[in-house]
């Protein structure tokens, strides 16, 4: 009996300590994620202005605003675009300078790395603006392409204007995802590259067959990290063309900005932010089925 | 302990005694504009009125870099973080603040009739600035907008500065040439809300002789007025004698032969550009507008605000603007500082500001435009408004997926729908 007790209060004290070094995370979630959300779920069915006091109960009206809205299912749509452009050229480009860095000797390997990874650090406003600078009818990119009889409306043009902002968050996040790429190569025996070798595989067939397989988790990751990005895509869009032109870069977070600070509609905002995590949540969840594969080469 | 003691008791004397100079002390938190003139100027009046009112302190910092001032303005309310006084609010803005019960009207305080006198802006403040009978904003400045022409190439091709959209036609099919980056007229397509001051607005005000698009019922641009400018855009952008990419600096660099621009840009292109030759002239108006008649403009004009519910410092920011207003040094330094005309109807009569003026030509083509410079049509909802003005007419004619006609009609009733909300 006594055993048991001293047993107990050994488990609860451990317990505590444990309790303990896990309590700056636990405060961190529940005063900045978990209030912020709940606080938001219920201003989503309030009419309130942000500055003043009053706020007003309308329950589901904000939800039936969002959703009647022809904007919303645009914004959806352009997060879509936005999402194919960005994913097939960030997947191309990490994948293949994974594979190029994977060519380099180790010992500078981390260099090439750290210089990849700058723009991913890089201010997202100062970058911005350095790009619409580079992309306007006078900027460096047009005078190079007016060489060659070329020019693009980048930022201009409706149907091509989210595309060259996925060209942006692309450069932006090549290093990082390159990063993930790198770790899923180390991870894979060389012994299987040396067998097919053996069994008369070419550098494709072995690309194919092995490397992409065996990737397919490192896929999954950055597909679900580039999907948040596509619905989450602010900065960009908000710096450079402003949703415009012809609506054709909005996004759902520049309208919950737009709605909330400009238009004091904190609730609508909030019912369309709710909306904009269903969505992603629903992609995420439907890519993941479609994608992530646990039975690779079990046998 | 003796001395121990003696040494406490002095400290808790200094301490009360600071305590108490520290209680005498009012201190108001004052934003400006995020304008490098601005800032030079507001620095160096603030200084002079903390240095000769001790008791009376002005925490003084420009609005912190945002989007739009308003945006910073309105989330730094939300969340209890905005200044006493404020400056940089436009008359719609200040009735979006007014309904929130966030301004404080300053005809409730002495002398605010002297004020208006001694400033000489009584008939401005009191015809555009009033709001439910009660005048929540002073003006600080009025900025007429006006066209900037290339007088090397007008000269060129031996043309008049043109006056109307036939003139401006007329110009496009003799100069344009996209192919070698040569276009007629700067058309700013941009979404941005307050784009649309200087384009569509602008130009209802000059057509219809300074009559207001809009006011707090309903929407009043879906006239003739509206329809005339809307053609002539509709034409521009479809004969590409209007850019649809952008620039940098496209007038100064001779890639279009006019723009709208405000009188803050004189300095900078006279810094920037100093060989630039260019003639300002007027709003463009439609081809049948009477010749004598006067041509109307819009008017970027900006004022001051008073956000503070505390009596003592509303008492401050009070004798501070009597202060600043009543002495007419305070506009010449504006002036002479910012390039910016000050709210006064006394500009081109007072001999302080006509030396300036002299000096400086241009601008004091701007000043001949004050008295038909029109402020933004009143509505509390003006951002919301001119955001879908934006997407309903602007947008689709530019891009002509909208007939001028059909625009406007849709746009008339969707931003009816949103006055009546």
């Amino acid at each position: 009996m006594r055993n048991n007790l001293v047993g107990r209060k050994r488990a609860t004290q451990k317990n505590l300590v444990g309790y303990l070094f896990c309590s700056p995370f636990i405060f961190f979630t529940l005063v900045m994620w978990i209030y912020p959300f709940l606080w938001g779920i219920i201003i989503s069915f309030k009419k309130w202005n942000l500055i003043s006091p009053r706020q007003t109960w309308v329950w589901f009206n904000n939800y039936l605003g969002v959703l009647k809205d022809p904007l919303l299912w645009l914004m959806v749509r352009n997060s879509i675009y936005f999402m194919v452009v960005f994913i097939t050229l960030t997947t191309i480009t990490s994948l293949g300078l994974a594979l190029l860095i994977k060519q380099i000797p180790k010992k500078y390997a981390g260099f090439y790395i750290t210089g990849f990874l700058l723009s991913y650090v890089s201010s997202g406003v100062a970058y911005s603006m350095v790009f619409n600078l580079l992309f306007a009818g006078d900027g460096l990119v047009n005078n190079f392409l007016k060489t060659v009889g070329l020019k693009v409306d980048w930022f201009i043009n409706p149907r091509i204007a989210m595309a060259s902002i996925a060209l942006i968050v692309c450069w932006k996040f090549t290093g990082y995802y390159g990063l993930f790429f790198l770790a899923g190569l180390n991870n894979i025996n060389p012994t299987l590259y040396e067998a097919a070798v053996i069994d008369g595989a070419n550098a494709w067939q072995r690309f194919i067959k092995i490397t992409v397989p065996l990737l397919n988790a490192t896929f999954v990751m950055i597909i679900v990290f580039a999907t948040i990005t596509s619905f989450n895509l602010f900065t960009e869009p908000y710096m450079i063309t402003n949703g415009g032109p012809m609506n054709a870069t909005r996004t759902m977070m520049l309208e919950i900005y737009h709605r909330v600070f400009a238009l004091l509609q904190a609730g609508y905002g909030s019912a369309l932010a709710v909306v904009s995590a269903i969505i992603t949540f629903a992609f995420v969840w439907g890519f993941r089925k479609l994608i992530e594969r646990d039975d690779l080469y079990d046998a | 302990m003796k001395k121990t003691l003696v040494v406490l008791m002095v400290l808790v004397l200094v301490m009360a005694l600071a305590g108490v100079g520290q209680l005498a002390t009012t201190t108001i938190e004052f934003w400006t504009a995020p304008n490098p003139f601005q800032e030079a100027f507001w620095s160096e009046v603030v200084k002079e009125w903390n240095n000769t009112h001790p008791d009376q302190q002005i925490k003084w910092q420009v609005i912190p870099a945002g989007n739009s001032s308003e945006e910073v303005i309105l989330t730094a309310l939300a969340t209890g973080t905005g200044p006493d006084l404020s400056t940089n609010i436009f008359t719609g803005f200040a009735a979006q603040l007014i309904e929130n019960d966030f301004l404080v009207p300053f005809n409730q305080f002495e002398g605010f009739e002297e004020l208006l006198k001694a400033r000489s802006m009584a008939n401005i403040v009191k015809n555009g600035w009033g709001y439910n009978g009660n005048y929540y904003v002073l003006p600080l400045y009025t900025n007429p907008m006006a066209y900037w022409w290339n007088k090397d190439i007008l000269d060129e091709l031996g043309v008049d500065v043109p006056r109307t959209y036939g003139d401006v036609l007329n110009l496009g099919a003799m100069y344009n040439d996209p192919s070698k980056q040569k276009y007629t007229l700067l058309v700013r397509y941009e979404p941005a809300w307050w784009d649309r001051w200087f384009d569509f607005c602008l130009s209802y005000q000059a057509n219809s002789g300074g009559k207001p698009y809009w006011d707090g019922e309903r929407v009043l641009f879906n006239d003739e007025h509206g329809l005339k400018y809307m053609e002539f855009i509709n034409q521009l952008f479809r004969k590409k004698y209007a850019p649809l990419e952008s620039f940098q600096d496209p007038l100064q660099k001779g890639i279009v032969l006019g723009s709208i621009e405000g009188p803050w840009n004189i300095t900078y292109t006279q810094e920037v550009y100093p060989e630039f030759n260019y003639i300002i002239g007027p709003p463009l108006v439609p081809d049948d507008y009477p010749l004598d008649q006067p041509v109307h403009t819009f008017a970027d004009t900006k004022g001051m605000v008073m956000l503070t519910k505390n009596k003592q410092k509303q008492v401050v920011a009070w004798n501070f603007i009597k202060w600043y207003y009543s002495d007419v040094r305070h506009d010449v330094k504006w002036l002479e500082m910012t390039n910016m005309l000050p709210s006064r109807e006394d500009v081109l009569a007072r001999k302080e500001f006509a030396e300036y003026l002299s000096a400086n030509p241009q601008l004091a083509e701007y000043a001949k435009l004050l008295p038909y410079a029109v402020p933004p049509a009143l509505n509390s909802k003006t951002i919301e408004l001119q955001t879908k003005l934006n997407e309903v007419l602007w947008e689709p004619v530019i891009y002509g997926k909208k007939t001028p006609p059909k625009a406007l009609n849709d746009a008339e009733k969707e931003l009816n729908k949103i006055i009546k909300q």
